[in-house]
C-alpha cells in the first residue's frame, strides 16, 4: 500500500466530523463501516494535485493513449502508446530514491515489462485501447489503429490471439462481471459493433443498430453481464442485450432541440465518444462532441436532470475518461485538452481543472486502492495525481527527518529541503527600493 | 483554451472585487505601460513599481498573473515579449506566481513559444523569434532553479525536450561550449605562460653564473678603485685620537661624521688640511694627493661651516692598489706616489702640527666640502681595472640589466614561484647598485687628462713647431689674431707656470685646487680659460675667437640700430609720391583754406558784360572737393586663363572664358578632362552651397510651392479644373501627422498593420479582388463559351447536353 500514513487529526472528515469522532461512532456501531471508508475515499478524490513523490518510470516515446489497472489485484498498470508500445508497471513495487534531485522520497513505479514497437507481436500502429482481463492478470487485450485486436499472455508477453478487423478499432471492452461468456465488444469505424468470443476465437456476433459512421465507445455493464452500451458517430448511445442480435435494447434519447438539428432525440448533439457505467451499473455516463456530459438512467433510459459542467476539447476520438467507484460522492475525471476536468457526479458542483499534462491528455484512470489518478497524455508521460500532491506526506516526512536528525546527530543545523526552499518567495532583492 | 479564457475573465472579475480597486487599477496601468513600450528590455522603475504593487499579497500576485495572461493574448509579439519579461521577473520572486504559472505553463508556452502549430506567434517576426528563444532560455533557467519544487515545471521542461524537441542541451551546450572555449583559451595561455616561464628560468639558470661573474668582476673592480671603508682595518683608537686632534685644530669647524666612515674623516681632514689653499702660494704646492681613503668617505662626510671664508674643494684621488691597506700602507703608497718634495709634508700628518695641516693659526677657519661625486682618473696603473670595469658596467647596463628586467616582467606576469622572483629582484637590485656606482664614479678618461697635462708630463714628446705658430703674441698683434683680453693672455702662462696645481703628477693622482676665486668646483671651462689662449691651436683660443667675433657682430647690430632713421635710397620707391596740392599747401593750418570764388556770368555775350560780376560764396561742398585727392586705381589686368569646360551636349567642353561664373554652367570649378567636376577639389564653401541647394531641393520636393493646396484650391475655384488640391492637402497632412505621431506616440511598438503594406499584399489586393475575379471569370467563361459554340454549335447532338 502506498497510502501515506497520516496523523488522524490532520485529516478532516467530509462531514465536518473529525476522524476520531467518526471512528468512535463506528466502533459504537452508530456509523456503518463502509460509510467511513467511503468518506475517506471521497476525501482523497478531492483536491487532486500532481504528486510530488510518485512517478511512473518513463518508457513511452509516444503519446500514451490508454491506461488500465487490473481489477483482480489493483496492482499492475497497463498502458498503450501511439507508437505501439505496451508497458506494464507495478504500482506496488517501487524504485525508491532517497534523493532524487534532492527531492524527498521519490517513488517511481517500476516498469515490469514492455512491448516495444517493431517486435513481431507488437502493434504496428497506435494502440488505442488496452484492457486487463477482469479476473486474471494473465491476460490482457489491446487494439489499435492497425485494425488488430490482440489477446496477450502477460507472463510471456506473447500474442495468443489476434483478430483482424476491416477498419481501425476505436475501442473495445470486456465484461468485468461475466461468468457465462467471454465476449469482447469492439467499436470500429464501421457502424456495426463486433463481438469477439475469445473462447471460440472468432467473431460471434454483429450488433447492427448504429446508422452510419463508426462506433467510438463500447462499455459493458458492471452489473448485468449481457448489457452492452455503445456510442456512435450517429449521435446515439445504445444499450444492447448481446443475447439478442435483432436490435438494440434501447436508444438513449434526449428530448430537446438540437443545434445541428437534422435529427431530434439523439443522445448527444454530436457523436458519442465516451461511455462509462457507474460502479453500481444503474447509470451510464456519456460524453459527446457537443462538449457535454450526461448521465442516463439505465432502467428508464432517461437523462438525469442534474446539470453537469460543460466540457471542452472533446475531439473526434474515443474519450477514455473514468468515474470513481468507492466514494460516498463519486467524481468524473475527463481529459479535456491539456487539462483534466473533474467534478462531482453525485451532486452539482463546480468543475475543477487539473493542469499537468502538456499538449493533450488522452486517458484517465482512477486507481481506487492507491487513491490516485493515473493519466496519460500526448506528452508521453503517465502522471500520478494524489490529494494535494502528497503535501501532507511530505510535511510528515520532513518532520520525521528533522526528528531523525535531532535524534542522531549532535548538530542542530537542519537544512531545508531544496524543494521546499524553492517554493519560498524571494522578493528580497526589491528591499532596497 | 476557451475554458481558460473564460477562467481568466472570471478570475479577473473576482479578483477585482476582492482586492483594492485603486491598487488593481494601478497594476493594470503599470502593466500596460510596461508592455506597450516596445522596448526589448523593461523599464526598471516601472517594473519595480509593478513588483511593489504585487508584493502586497498573494492575491495581488494571482491577479497579476491573470493580467499577464490576458496581456499575453494580445496579438503583438513585442507586447508579448515585454509581458513575458514581466512574468519572468515575478516568477523569480513569488511562489504564488510560480504556482499559477506552472499550472498554466502549457497555455503560457503556447502563447510564447508556439508549441501548438495552429497558434503561431503574431508579428513582428523579429520580436517573435526573440520571445521564443528567451522563453525557452527562461524555462531552462526556471527548471534549473525551481525544477524540484514544482513538479509541473519539470514536466513541462521534459515535454519541451522530448515532445517539442527543444534542444535544451544545445542551449546549455552553447553555454558549455563557451565555457569550454574559455577554459581552453585559459589552458592555452597557461601553457604558453608555463613555456615562457620555463624558458626564462632556464635562461636564468644559464646566464646567472655569467651575470654573477660579471657583477663580481665589476664589484671587485669597484672595490679596487674605491675600497670601501670597511675594507680598511684601521685601528680605531688611533683614528679617534686623530679625530680629537682634528676637532681641536679646527675649533670653529664643525665636523659631522656619519657611520663608521667617521674613522676616515679625520684622515681626510688631515689631508684636507694639507690641501687647504691659503694665501700663501707656496703652500699650494703642498697639496699633495689625498689618500684614497678619503675618497671612500664620499657622501659620508659633510663638513659644513656657516662662516665661510674660504671654500675648498678637496679633490678625490684614487689610485688602485689601495684596497685593504692599513694606514701604514697608505702612507707607503703615498710616499710612493708622491713625486715632488712636498712629500715631506706628509710626515707632518702624524706630528699633528697645526702648520702641517696648513693652518697658520687657530682663528683660521676652514671648510671642507666633499663633493658627492667621485671621479676616478684613469692612470696607467688602473687602466686595466677601469677597462674591465667599463666593460663590465657596459655589459651590465646594456645587456644584463634589461635582460633581468625582462625576466622579472615575465616572471611576475606568468606567476612564477616567489623564490624565483625574489632571486631575480635581488639580481636586479644588485646589478642596479653596481651600475649606479659606476655612474657615480665618474670614470675620467685618461686621454683628456693627457691633453691637459701635456706640458707638465715628464715624457712628453717634442713636437715640431707648427708653421706660423707663435707661442707668444705681442699685445699689439692680439686683435689681429682675434684674441681679446690682452692682460689675461699675458698673465696666464705665467700663472700656469707658477701654479703647481696645474701640474699633474706622473702617478696619475690628480689634484684640483681652487684659487681665490670663489668657485667651489672645478670645471672644464675654467680650465680652458686658464689654458693658453695665446696658442691659436688651443681650444681656449678658438673659444676666445668665437667670443670676440660674436661681440663684434653684436656691436655691428647696435650700430645698425642706431642709424636706422637714415633713409637710404633703396627704400625710396616704397614711399608714395604725392603731387603738391591745396591740402599740402595748407597742411599746417587747414582752417585757412579757402575755396576759390566763382564768378558767374549771366550773359553769355562775347563782348558785353555786366560791370560787376557776382561772386558766389564757395560752399562747404566745394571746400571738401578741394581737399579731396583723386587717385586712379586701375589695378592690373589679368587675362582669364581658364575656360568653363563644362561638358556640352555635343560632347565638347564649354569654351567660354569667364572669370568667375559661366552664364550657362554656373560657377567655374575645377574639372577633369571629361569635364566632370573634381569633387575633391571643390572648396568647402562651394560644397556647402551645393548641399544647401540640394537640401532645399529635397524640401521642396516634399511639397513644391506650386502644389500648395491653398493656391491650388484658389485656382480651382477660379478655373473649375481639378488640380488635385485635395491630394496635396492629404500629403501635407500625412507629413504633419507622421511628425506629430512620432512626438506624441508613447510606445514605439512596431505597427503590425503597416508592415502589411508589402508588394505582395498590394498585388493580392488587386488580383484577388472580388470584382476583378468576377470580371476575369466572366471573360474566361465567355471565351470558353465562344470556343465551344464555334466548335460544336452546329452539331446537333452536343446542343442537347
Amino acid at each position: 500500500m502506498n497510502l501515506p500514513t497520516f496523523t488522524p487529526n490532520t485529516m478532516a472528515c467530509h462531514q465536518q466530523h473529525s476522524m476520531t469522532h467518526c471512528l468512535i461512532h463506528q466502533t459504537m456501531g452508530m456509523l456503518a463501516p463502509y460509510t467511513l471508508q467511503r468518506s475517506i475515499s471521497t476525501y482523497f478524490m478531492q483536491g487532486l494535485e500532481l504528486s510530488r513523490h510518485k512517478e511512473v518510470q518513463t518508457v513511452h516515446t509516444a503519446a500514451v493513449n490508454d491506461v488500465d489497472v487490473d481489477l483482480s489485484e489493483n496492482r499492475y498498470l497497463l498502458s498503450g502508446a501511439s507508437d505501439g508500445t505496451i508497458a506494464i508497471h507495478d504500482l506496488e513495487e517501487l524504485i525508491k530514491y532517497d534523493h532524487n534531485n534532492r527531492m524527498l522520497d521519490t517513488r517511481v513505479f517500476k516498469l515490469v515489462h514492455s512491448v516495444s514497437p517493431g517486435t513481431t507481436d507488437a502493434h504496428t500502429r497506435s494502440v488505442e485501447t488496452v484492457l486487463w482481463y477482469a479476473l486474471d492478470t494473465g491476460i490482457f487485450t489491446s487494439s489499435g489503429t492497425d485494425r488488430c485486436l490482440k489477446v496477450w499472455d502477460t507472463n510471456t508477453l506473447k500474442v495468443v490471439e489476434e483478430y483482424s478487423f476491416s477498419t481501425i478499432i476505436h475501442s473495445h471492452h470486456m465484461s468485468s462481471v461475466s461468468t457465462s461468456h467471454n465476449l469482447i465488444a469492439a467499436g470500429t469505424d464501421s457502424p456495426f459493433v463486433r463481438l469477439v468470443d475469445t473462447r471460440i476465437g472468432c467473431f460471434t456476433g454483429i450488433l447492427k443498430g448504429h446508422k452510419e459512421g463508426g462506433v467510438r465507445a463500447v462499455c459493458w455493464s458492471p452489473k448485468d453481464e449481457f448489457l452492452l452500451a455503445t456510442g456512435g458517430i450517429d449521435n446515439f448511445a445504445m444499450l444492447w442485450d448481446v443475447r439478442s442480435a435483432k436490435g438494440c435494447l434501447k436508444k438513449l434519447q434526449d428530448k430537446g432541440k438540437k443545434k445541428s438539428g437534422y435529427k431530434r432525440d439523439t443522445t448527444h448533439d454530436g457523436s458519442v465518444n465516451g461511455l462509462k457505467f457507474t460502479a453500481d451499473g444503474y447509470y451510464l455516463a456519456t460524453i459527446g462532441t457537443d462538449q457535454r456530459f450526461f448521465m442516463w438512467d439505465i432502467n428508464t433510459g432517461k437523462k438525469l436532470t442534474s446539470h453537469y459542467p460543460p466540457l471542452s476539447h472533446i475531439k473526434k476520438r474515443s474519450v477514455k475518461f473514468c468515474l470513481t467507484k468507492s466514494g460516498r460522492d463519486n467524481f468524473a475525471y475527463i481529459p479535456t485538452g491539456a487539462s483534466i476536468t473533474t467534478f462531482n457526479i453525485s451532486s452539482d458542483s463546480r468543475e475543477k481543472h487539473l493542469y499537468g499534462h502538456y499538449n493533450s491528455v488522452n486517458c484517465c484512470f482512477y486507481h481506487e486502492c492507491g487513491n490516485q489518478l493515473i493519466t496519460g497524455g500526448n506528452d508521453r508521460k503517465i502522471l500520478v495525481w494524489t490529494r494535494k500532491g502528497d503535501k501532507e506526506y511530505e510535511d510528515f516526512m520532513c518532520d520525521r527527518r528533522v526528528e531523525l536528525i535531532k535524534k542522531n546527530a549532535t548538530e542542530e543545523i537542519v537544512t531545508m529541503p531544496e524543494s521546499l526552499a524553492q517554493t519560498l518567495d524571494t522578493w528580497s532583492d526589491d528591499e532596497q527600493d | 483554451m476557451d475554458g481558460f479564457n473564460v477562467e481568466i475573465e472570471s478570475e479577473l472579475k473576482k479578483a477585482a472585487e476582492k482586492l483594492n480597486t485603486e491598487t488593481v487599477k494601478q497594476m493594470e496601468k503599470s502593466l500596460q505601460e510596461l508592455t506597450t513600450t516596445g522596448n526589448p528590455t523593461l523599464n526598471e522603475e516601472e517594473i519595480k513599481k509593478f513588483k511593489r504593487l504585487c508584493r502586497h499579497s498573494d492575491d495581488y500576485v494571482r491577479y497579476a498573473f491573470f493580467l499577464i495572461m490576458k496581456q499575453l493574448k494580445r496579438k503583438h509579439s513585442e507586447i508579448r515579449l515585454s509581458t513575458f519579461q514581466v512574468a519572468d521577473e515575478l516568477f523569480n520572486r513569488s511562489h504564488a506566481f510560480r504556482e499559477m504559472l506552472v499550472n498554466h505553463l502549457q497555455h503560457f508556452l503556447t502563447l510564447t513559444t508556439e508549441t501548438e502549430p495552429n497558434m503561431p506567434l503574431p508579428p513582428p517576426k523579429a520580436a517573435a523569434n526573440k520571445l521564443k528563444a528567451e522563453t525557452l532560455h527562461a524555462v531552462q533557467r526556471w527548471h534549473d532553479k525551481f525544477g524540484q519544487g514544482y513538479r509541473k515545471l519539470a514536466l513541462g521542461y521534459e515535454y519541451l525536450k522530448n515532445c517539442r524537441h527543444v534542444d535544451f542541451n544545445q542551449m546549455r551546450a552553447q553555454n558549455l561550449a563557451d565555457r569550454l572555449r574559455i577554459e581552453n583559451e585559459e589552458k592555452r595561455k597557461q601553457k604558453i605562460m608555463a613555456g615562457k616561464l620555463a624558458k626564462v628560468l632556464q635562461e636564468i639558470e644559464e646566464t646567472k653564473s655569467e651575470i654573477e661573474n660579471c657583477a663580481k668582476e665589476a664589484e671587485n673592480c669597484l672595490n679596487l678603485l674605491l675600497p670601501s671603508p670597511t675594507d680598511f682595518l684601521i685601528d680605531f683608537n688611533d683614528e679617534q685620537n686623530d679625530e680629537k686632534v682634528a676637532a681641536q685644530q679646527g675649533s670653529t669647524a664643525q665636523h659631522r661624521e656619519e657611520r663608521i666612515g667617521g674613522s676616515d674623516v679625520s684622515e681626510s681632514k688631515n689631508d684636507g688640511g694639507k690641501n687647504v689653499k691659503k694665501s700663501f702660494n707656496d703652500k699650494e704646492g703642498l697639496n699633495k694627493s689625498a689618500p684614497c681613503d678619503s675618497i671612500s668617505t664620499a657622501g659620508e662626510i659633510q663638513v659644513s661651516e656657516s662662516s665661510v671664508c674660504e671654500e675648498l674643494t678637496e679633490p678625490r684621488h684614487v689610485s688602485s692598489g689601495h684596497k685593504c691597506l692599513p694606514k701604514g700602507g697608505i702612507k707607503n703608497l703615498d710616499k710612493e706616489e708622491s713625486v715632488s718634495a712636498e712629500e715631506d709634508e706628509e710626515d707632518y700628518d702624524e706630528s699633528e702640527d697645526l702648520y702641517a695641516h696648513g693652518l697658520t693659526n687657530h682663528n683660521f677657519s676652514l671648510i671642507l666640502e666633499v663633493p658627492e661625486n667621485v671621479s676616478v682618473q684613469e692612470t696607467g696603473d688602473n687602466t686595466d681595472v677601469i677597462c674591465t670595469l667599463k666593460e663590465a658596467s657596459k655589459l651590465i647596463s646594456s645587456m644584463y640589466l634589461p635582460k633581468v628586467t625582462r625576466w622579472l616582467e615575465i616572471l611576475s606576469k606568468n606567476g612564477a614561484a616567489q623564490a624565483d622572483i625574489k632571486a631575480a629582484i635581488e639580481m636586479k637590485v644588485h646589478l642596479e647598485a653596481i651600475k649606479d656606482k659606476c655612474v657615480e664614479l665618474k670614470l675620467v678618461s685618461m686621454k683628456k687628462e693627457k691633453l691637459d697635462d701635456d706640458d707638465s708630463d715628464d715624457d712628453f714628446e717634442e713636437v715640431p713647431e707648427k708653421e706660423g705658430y707663435e707661442a707668444r703674441i705681442p699685445s699689439h698683434l692680439r686683435a689681429e689674431y682675434g684674441l681679446s683680453g690682452p692682460s689675461t693672455s699675458n698673465q696666464q702662462p705665467t700663472v700656469d707656470k707658477n701654479n703647481p696645481s696645474h701640474i699633474t703628477y706622473a702617478n696619475g693622482v690628480k689634484k684640483f685646487e681652487k684659487a681665490f676665486e670663489k668657485k667651489s668646483t672645478w670645471n672644464l671651462k675654467e680650465k680652458i680659460v686658464k689654458a693658453d689662449i695665446a696658442d691659436p691651436t688651443s681650444l681656449a683660443a678658438a673659444l676666445a675667437n668665437v667670443k670676440s667675433e660674436r661681440s663684434t657682430t653684436s656691436a655691428e647690430n647696435k650700430a645698425r640700430a642706431g642709424g636706422s632713421n637714415e633713409v637710404t635710397t633703396k627704400e625710396l620707391p616704397d614711399v608714395p609720391f604725392v603731387e603738391f596740392g591745396t591740402d599740402l599747401a595748407f597742411w599746417e593750418n587747414p582752417d585757412q583754406m579757402e575755396a576759390p570764388s566763382i564768378i558767374k556770368f549771366d550773359s553769355l555775350h562775347r563782348f558785353w558784360a555786366t560791370k560787376e560780376a557776382e561772386t558766389e560764396k564757395p560752399s562747404q561742398h566745394d571746400l571738401a572737393a578741394l581737399k579731396n585727392r583723386v587717385f586712379t586705381f586701375a589695378g592690373k589686368f589679368e587675362p582669364v586663363k581658364w575656360k568653363c569646360r563644362a561638358p556640352l551636349p555635343s560632347g565638347k567642353l564649354c569654351e567660354r572664358m569667364d572669370r568667375v561664373k559661366c552664364p550657362f554652367h554656373g560657377k567655374i570649378i575645377a574639372r577633369d578632362e571629361q569635364g566632370r567636376p573634381n569633387v575633391t577639389q571643390i572648396p568647402e564653401n562651394l560644397c556647402a552651397s551645393i548641399d544647401e541647394t540640394s537640401s532645399s531641393a529635397i524640401k521642396t520636393t516634399e511639397l513644391p510651392p506650386w502644389k500648395d493646396p491653398e493656391l491650388q484650391r484658389e485656382i480651382e475655384q477660379a478655373t473649375g479644373h481639378d488640380l488635385g488640391s485635395a491630394r496635396s492637402q492629404k500629403l501635407l497632412d500625412k507629413g504633419k501627422k507622421g511628425k506629430g505621431k512620432g512626438k506624441g506616440k508613447k510606445s514605439n511598438l512596431t505597427d503590425i498593420n503597416t508592415s502589411k503594406n508589402t508588394t505582395r499584399k498590394r498585388l493580392e489586393d488587386r488580383v484577388f479582388n472580388k470584382r476583378s475575379l468576377k470580371r476575369v471569370c466572366s471573360t474566361l467563361d465567355n471565351t470558353d463559351y465562344k470556343r465551344v459554340r464555334d466548335k460544336f454549335g452546329s452539331q446537333f447532338q452536343y446542343s442537347l447536353h
